[in-house]
């Protein structure tokens, strides 16, 4: 328990556990949780894929198994029944909540993933921002429904409409793959809640700007201040 | 179209531009009368986000324990009879168990509420500090702890409390209708929203317009008057501006 106790305090760089200290009463929460309920929400909210937090995805996952692994040991050890009875159910709860956050979080993006896989991967940035099992998963996805719209249509137009995949080529053709994908609706309003002060930040093409301080809730259109949400300074609701 | 028009017009003028009608609301509970919008209703099957769940609420446990240590964080260690700080979630388990009470965050005392409604009634531009997700937290601990509120103040305030509550909400979602109303009439007048601000709106308002008023703003956004000739009025937008309002720009 002592040496899971020093893994689970040293797990997520940010939180320093006190080892050893008394700490009377002052909860303390794990900072990775936190983060990943805000990216969660953001990527919930947002019309295009956010970059993949997979530090924080990983350091809950990691300290999840290990949380489970220890709530098995105690349940067979069958020491102190009380205790079982007691901790296991709470255990087994909060590692639930921690499970349906991480999922929703990873079926969030994939959903925005299989919608809009022929522009993900024809836009570097947005495929930067896939974890490597999402890479693969929208190669194959992307290649999946073009096989299914060859066989259920394409074949049967005149050759010069069919858009044949040239010798060689590995990917389906661009054109293609936008075709059978649906854009990011980039241009949509969204709400935003301001993570720093921003000041004056344009928030259209013709000029108008509006002020943002740190804490502030706006309504605005995604595109003019996409810049603003990847690198974390605003984030969605 | 230009000047005033009345709220008759304003819903036709919506209707054709193909944003949602606003839906009229009574007075008592917001959720149950408001229709979901586009993409409200995944968030409206939850009334248990997560986040409001990790909110940390003082519990007086009954039993003796040491630290509870859970993935999301440590709390404890626990002693009978002294008070410490758990999330909501865990209060809420234990409290089931009988085996903790729990104390009333500040805002939600009687007194305090009944200043939050009448700062709210009174100042019609901004909204009042509550915590973002007031109405959820409320809602779970007035569900599992409701008899702990009510020892506190006396058995009579529990209901009080609740009547306070949904005049807060009330009074809170009706600032941001007015707000939407606002958005149509400067659409009417040939203006363009090009964003709104809502500081201080908590979780409930902001999914109970999500639907509406974004859709009514991508809609007026896509059939603005474009072109040097536009009338767009550099009118400034209510009168001094503190920190948080509910006004449009331009």
């Amino acid at each position: 328990m002592a040496e899971l106790d020093a893994i689970l305090g040293n797990d997520e760089g940010g939180m320093d556990m006190d080892m050893g200290g008394t700490n009377q009463g002052a909860p303390r929460r794990n900072p990775a949780y936190e983060q990943l309920l805000t990216a969660w929400r953001s990527e919930q909210a947002c019309p295009e894929v956010l970059p993949w937090r997979g530090d924080l995805v990983d350091a809950l996952l990691d300290a999840a198994e290990q949380q489970e692994a220890m709530v098995k040991a105690t349940v067979e050890q069958g020491g102190d029944v009380d205790e079982c009875l007691f901790s296991a159910p709470l255990y087994e709860s909060e590692l639930a909540r921690c499970r349906f956050v991480v999922g929703s979080y990873v079926r969030c993006r994939l959903r925005k993933l299989e919608r809009q896989c022929g522009y993900i991967i024809a836009d570097d940035d947005a495929y930067g921002r896939l974890s490597d099992a999402e890479k693969t998963h929208a190669v194959k996805y992307l290649d999946l429904i073009e096989k299914h719209h060859r066989a259920s249509l394409l074949e049967d137009l005149p050759e010069p409409f069919r858009d044949e995949r040239k010798d060689g080529d590995e990917a389906c053709p661009e054109v293609l793959a936008k075709a059978i994908s649906k854009a990011p609706a980039l241009d949509r309003f969204v709400f935003i809640k301001a993570n720093k002060d921003l000041g004056d930040v344009q928030i259209d093409s013709s000029g108008e700007t509006a002020f943002i301080s740190k804490g502030d809730t706006h309504a605005l259109r995604y595109g003019p201040v996409r810049d603003y949400v990847l690198d974390g300074s605003l984030s969605l609701v | 179209m230009s000047g005033e028009a009345s709220d008759a017009e304003i819903q036709e003028f919506l209707a054709r531009a193909g944003a949602r009608e606003f839906c009229a609301r009574t007075a008592t509970n917001s959720r149950a009368g408001a229709r979901p919008g586009r993409g409200c209703a995944r968030e409206r099957r939850s009334a248990r986000p997560p986040q409001a769940e990790e909110t940390l609420v003082r519990v007086v446990p009954s039993f003796q324990h040491d630290v509870l240590r859970f993935v999301t964080g440590n709390y404890g260690p626990f002693e009978p009879q002294e008070p410490c700080e758990v999330p909501l979630w865990l209060a809420c388990l234990l409290r089931k168990r009988k085996m903790c009470t729990v104390e009333a965050p500040p805002w939600l005392r009687t007194e305090a509420l009944e200043q939050t409604r009448d700062a709210e009634t009174k100042d019609r531009d901004a909204f009042q500090a509550l915590p973002a997700h007031y109405v959820e937290v409320a809602a779970l601990l007035l569900e599992c702890a409701g008899d702990d509120l009510a020892a506190a103040c006396g058995a009579a305030t529990v209901s009080k409390l609740r009547e306070c509550l949904a005049d807060v909400e009330a009074a809170r979602v009706a600032k941001v209708r007015e707000g939407m109303l606002a958005v149509a009439r400067q659409a009417c007048a040939d203006e363009t929203t090009f964003s709104v601000k809502m500081n201080g709106a908590s979780a409930m308002e902001i999914t109970t317009v999500r639907g509406q008023l974004l859709a009514a703003l991508d809609a007026f956004y896509a059939t603005r008057p474009r072109g040097g000739g536009g009338a767009k009025r550099r009118a400034a937008a209510g009168g001094a501006a503190p920190a948080r309002t509910l006004k449009r720009f331009k």
